[in-house]
């Protein structure tokens, strides 16, 4: 009996000196990680807009690193993801530097042929960034941040005041309208044209052009539009041009949308 | 009172006092460093006092029956608070703080299972030791009571 309990007695004693050995080689450990974050850089090209994230890893600990896990994911209020990027680093053993590049690209085009609603209003969007990592083969730690920005519609309150008809020749007449909106977004820029195609109350395509339209970020545009319509088209049914719809098809270098379907009349 | 059991126990009162003593001032000192943590882990500081007043009572309660049966019947109570306030405090092994805007979530389950293993052992130390006192105290009735009483015939 007596052995037993001395043997019990120094395994006790062995499991205390293990413990308290491990938990100050850690926690010492720990304390000689740095993990810096890089300012992002935000790079543009066509449709995509990727943005990176430099992150330096030294690892000056006693311990390797391993399984470093950075994501990112942005999605809107109704938790619908627009856009997620994962870099994983399988290992950063002890007394190096590593440094990743975290990058995330949002494909506009794709996400506003999705999500239509972030053309014309404006919302919250949500950043998601998750950075998880194993440390010393024992100790797994993750870290979990929500940050919630801004996102500005790049064709706010889009409207068209009344259409008028004008007539130009005996052949032609123009259709006159003002097409107002307002870009709030503070990266996009509406370079680019819109197709515009009226359509009568009967929904026959009366009359289609094509126009300039600049609205750099945080700015509006109002113009003009004129649209050559055949008098014919007015003049075998004119009721029916009183009323109608306009369909308008957005071409900009950051994405491409259409129609909205306005009504006039 | 009774002049032999002050005997008895006052240098048990003295010792349970001096060993309470050297507790407390070990848990000042590491209280010290327990201030760091309390950005990340702020329930810290909180946790560790309360075990050290349980500690304590579990002391002075232990070295008062010191030589009794109770004395190990303790030791198992120890061992098991021990098992008890350890999953408590590590939250089952996973400990989540909230830093500004940041979670935060270390899983220490590791720890866990090595302090849960000694204080299995502890539990088990104590239980052998329960079981060493009985057969003990058996068998001192075995080779002194019973013979005596046998000789002392019945009236």
């Amino acid at each position: 009996m007596e052995m037993t309990l001395r043997a019990l007695g120094w395994a006790t004693k062995l499991l205390w000196i293990i413990l308290i050995a491990t938990v100050i080689t850690i926690a010492y450990s720990a304390t000689q990680i740095n993990i810096a974050f890089g300012d992002p850089t935000t790079a543009i090209s066509g449709e995509a807009v990727t943005i990176s994230m430099p992150i330096n890893i030294h690892n000056a600990g006693l311990f390797d690193l391993d399984s470093l896990n950075v994501t990112t994911q942005i999605s809107d209020q109704n938790s619908n993801t627009l856009a997620k990027n994962t870099t994983f680093t399988q290992v950063i053993p002890e007394g190096t530097n590593v440094t990743a590049i975290h990058m995330i690209t949002i494909n506009i085009t794709k996400i506003l042929a999705q999500y239509s609603y972030l053309l014309f209003n404006d919302t919250s969007l949500i950043t998601s960034q998750y950075v998880a990592f194993n440390y010393a083969n024992a100790i797994p730690l993750t870290a979990h941040s929500n940050q919630t920005t801004q996102w500005g519609a790049p064709l706010s309150k889009l409207a068209i005041n009344q259409v008028t008809f004008q007539p130009l020749n005996t052949t032609f007449s123009l259709a006159n309208f003002q097409l107002y909106f307002e870009n709030h977004n503070e990266y996009i820029s509406i370079n680019g044209t819109t197709r515009i195609e009226i359509y009568d109350s009967h929904q026959r395509l009366i009359g289609a052009g094509t126009t300039a339209i600049d609205a750099p970020p945080n700015s509006s545009f109002n113009g003009q539009i004129v649209v050559p319509i055949h008098t014919r088209n007015i003049l075998s049914n004119p009721t029916s041009v009183r009323t109608g719809y306009v369909h308008l098809f957005f071409e900009t270098p950051a994405f491409s949308y259409g129609p909205v379907v306005i009504p006039y009349g | 009172m009774d002049k032999h059991l002050l005997r008895l126990l006052l240098p048990r009162v003295l010792k349970a006092a001096a060993k309470s003593a050297i507790v407390i001032i070990l848990f000042l000192v590491i209280s010290q460093f327990l201030t760091p943590l309390s950005n990340f882990f702020p329930q810290a500081y909180g946790l560790v006092e309360t075990y050290v007043v349980v500690y304590v009572a579990f002391i002075i309660v232990g070295e008062l029956t010191k030589g009794s049966i109770y004395q190990h019947v303790l030791g198992m109570g120890k061992a098991l608070f021990f098992i008890g306030y350890a999953i408590y405090a590590l939250n089952n092994g996973i400990i989540t703080q909230t830093i500004q805007s940041v979670t935060l979530s270390v899983n220490l389950q590791i720890f866990l299972v090595m302090i849960i293993l000694i204080g299995m052992l502890n539990l088990g130390k104590s239980l052998l030791l329960i079981i060493d006192y009985t057969a003990s105290k058996a068998e001192t009735e075995e080779i002194f009571v019973r013979p005596l009483e046998q000789e002392v015939p019945a009236v």
